[in-house]
């Protein structure tokens, strides 16, 4: 089906870049197609192999003496997967700064963490897996914020009216179909609230935070007469420890959240280091290699598959004008022996014209590893070629 | 008589020689300091100051790729001049901010915003001497520097570069970096004796080669006491490739504020 929505989009956004860049301060946007390929068919849940989709993303930005407006729509059409037609507003805040205080209302998309592979620490907004299975892309999330600025950092508290649950796309699938409907613990469904000090001094920089309602990420449990999944969604209390430690020669990092879920107690954490090298540096200004350890001891209910899982992986910037970018993950389950392996690749042709690749596979996995082993066969190239002005 | 004259002499002569070096030493750290001083505070008072940037990026063989960025400077003569670099092109990296806190008894506090991401970055020491932005700038170029962040010695006063006409003098001095993850050995500066300009800066790397140039021209006076250079180029000279930075809309006084260059200020 053509997709028409999308056309259109363009069409408006082609043209009314200069008439944007007159009323806003700051306007962009990114136009991309691209294309995903399964290696294998799913017979139990679709079996779209190959699709093609178009994806525009644009952003602006307003300020007004002490207040400033920023907006951010992200629009998705995809050929077979119906779950990735959709919109979401990923920004539409305002922001009043004075030298005290910052307040702000609306919808924004926050990041809490220092790590690479698995951010345990990232609790505000719901993941956006349709767009990204790692689930560092996330969906808006409406807020109510109060800040305090202090000369080695600033405090927050936010209040979170509205939760949403995961839409999940037909393919990555998670061995069975996901139901569209959700399931509550104690039919609460709270966006929540939270708060987060942050400080910095010398070589350090550390948060902590506290945050508190329905976990964004649910318990899959598997209903065996309707063969699907159903997403069950448990509250949760968390405190939160994230920092970094510039050490001469390399970064340590700390991501740690304990909390209570289900009457239980709860630890889970990331430790990692990140290590700068220059040991090809006629070609190559700086490889950074990063060992993460991330351990999670909730058994079936963790939220990611790092239970107690290395990852090792390394990123750099290549070309002349730093123009390429490669970033290579590599996981290993010290329980199951699972080995989860990701590989992203971008290129800038021009000012305007820039490709991504990017490469996921389950190399290999126990049934045990619920989270890694639903993905298994699931591995998937996608390319997409992006238009940014 | 004359012999033991003679010997007296012979025996003396390397002490003599040692200590006219040692003072000589002396003078010319002395010396160097001074002239880095009067540098430090040529710029007293100017409170903040902003500029529109066109970074040029030319690679061996000439060709060039253009990146628009802002900088802001807040004065700070607590602990060195805080600044803001924002970029606006190309879209795909619009928006990537690096802040900067200098600090004069430790390490600078610097990080990064990257917008696609929503994500702020502390930069570490070792990551400073890695090139900014894929320019011939490092991370390390591009922050204000404080008096303490180098030691400094004198070499001689000659006829400013690119200057032969007007028969302008230049100071010509040695720093090297305290901070031992620092890319270079030592950069050689030439100041203009008059008014302070720095016209141009040759930073060695850490063996002791040539690796970089700077060079600025076209200087402007701004409120009748700053004066800046609306064009600087980078180059190295190892790769034969070039950064030039053409300054514009370059303003003094126009009430920026601490809040603007807090960390948490970034991406809002």
């Amino acid at each position: 089906m053509f997709p028409p929505l999308y056309i259109l989009l363009i069409f408006i956004i082609l043209p009314g870049k200069g008439v944007a860049n007159n009323l806003f301060d700051d306007f962009n946007a990114d136009l991309a197609t691209n294309g995903r390929y399964y290696f294998e068919e799913k017979s139990e849940a679709v079996s779209d192999q190959l699709s093609g989709g178009i994806r525009v993303e644009a952003k602006l930005k307003y300020a007004l003496e002490k207040l400033t407006f920023n907006g951010e729509i992200f629009t998705n059409w995809d050929s077979m997967d119906n779950a990735r037609r959709y919109t979401d507003i990923r920004k539409a805040n305002v922001y009043f700064s004075n030298s005290k205080i910052t307040l702000g209302a609306g919808v924004d998309t926050f990041f809490w963490g220092v790590s690479e592979s698995i951010n345990v620490v990232n609790v505000l907004n719901q993941s956006d897996l349709r767009e990204s299975l790692d689930g560092k892309v996330k969906l808006g999330q409406t807020f109510i914020s109060m800040s305090h600025p202090f000369s080695n950092g600033e405090f927050s508290i936010y209040f979170l009216p509205e939760f949403r649950p995961i839409d999940f796309p037909e393919r990555p699938a998670f061995g069975l179909p996901v139901s569209e409907k959700n399931v509550y613990e104690n039919n609460e469904k709270e966006g929540g609230f939270a708060t987060r000090a942050l400080f910095y001094f010398s070589d350090y920089e550390f948060a902590v935070s506290y945050f508190e309602g329905t976990r964004r990420s649910p318990i899959l449990i598997p209903q065996v007469n309707l063969k699907e999944l159903l997403p069950y969604y448990i509250q949760t209390k968390n405190v939160l420890l994230d920092g970094v430690y510039l050490a001469d020669d390399f970064t340590l990092k700390l991501e740690a959240k304990f909390g209570k879920e289900r009457e239980s107690a709860f630890t889970t954490s990331n430790i990692g280091i990140e290590y700068p090298s220059y040991i090809l540096e006629d070609y190559i200004d700086e490889i950074i290699f990063i060992a993460e350890y991330v351990f999670d001891d909730r058994g079936i209910t963790a939220e990611t598959h790092g239970q107690n899982d290395i990852f090792i992986g390394a990123k750099f910037d290549f070309g002349e004008t730093n123009q390429g970018n490669i970033r290579f993950l590599y996981s290993y389950d010290l329980d199951n022996k699972g080995q989860y392996l990701e590989l992203n690749y971008q290129y800038r042709l021009s000012d305007y014209v820039r490709y991504k690749f990017k490469f996921i596979s389950v190399l290999d996995s126990s049934p045990e590893d619920q989270r890694l082993h639903a993905l298994r066969k699931e591995e998937f190239v996608k390319l997409s070629i992006h238009y940014a002005f | 008589m004359k012999s033991i004259k003679l010997r007296l002499m012979l025996v003396t002569f390397p002490f003599v020689v040692v200590a006219s070096n040692a003072s000589a030493e002396q003078n010319s750290v002395g010396k160097g300091y001074e002239i880095a001083a009067l540098l430090d505070t040529r710029d007293a008072g100017f409170e903040d100051s902003s500029a529109k940037l066109s970074m040029i990026l030319k690679n061996g063989q000439g060709a060039q790729t253009v990146r628009e960025l802002q900088i802001k400077i807040l004065e700070n003569t607590d602990q060195g001049d805080k600044s803001l670099i924002t970029f606006d092109f190309p879209a795909d990296i619009k928006g990537t901010a690096l802040l900067t806190h200098p600090s004069r008894e430790g390490t600078d506090d610097q990080w990064l915003f990257l917008p696609t991401v929503d994500r702020t970055k502390r930069i570490s020491s070792r990551n400073k001497s890695g090139a900014f932005m894929g320019s011939e700038f490092s991370f390390e170029d591009m922050t204000n520097k404080n008096l303490e962040d180098y030691n400094y010695r004198f070499l001689r006063t000659e006829a400013c570069p690119n200057k032969n006409m007007d028969n302008s003098k230049c100071d010509v001095i040695t720093r090297f970096p305290v901070d031992k993850h620092s890319g270079y050995s030592k950069q050689i500066m030439w100041i203009e004796q008059d008014n302070k300009q720095i016209h141009k800066i040759e930073y060695y790397d850490r063996k002791d080669s040539l690796l970089k140039v700077f060079t600025a021209t076209d200087f402007k006076l701004y409120n009748d006491k700053y004066w800046r250079a609306n064009v600087v180029e980078m180059r190295n000279v190892q790769t034969n490739k070039a950064t030039v930075l053409e300054y514009s809309s370059i303003q003094f006084g126009s009430g920026l504020t601490k809040r603007e260059f807090h960390r948490s200020s970034l991406g809002k």
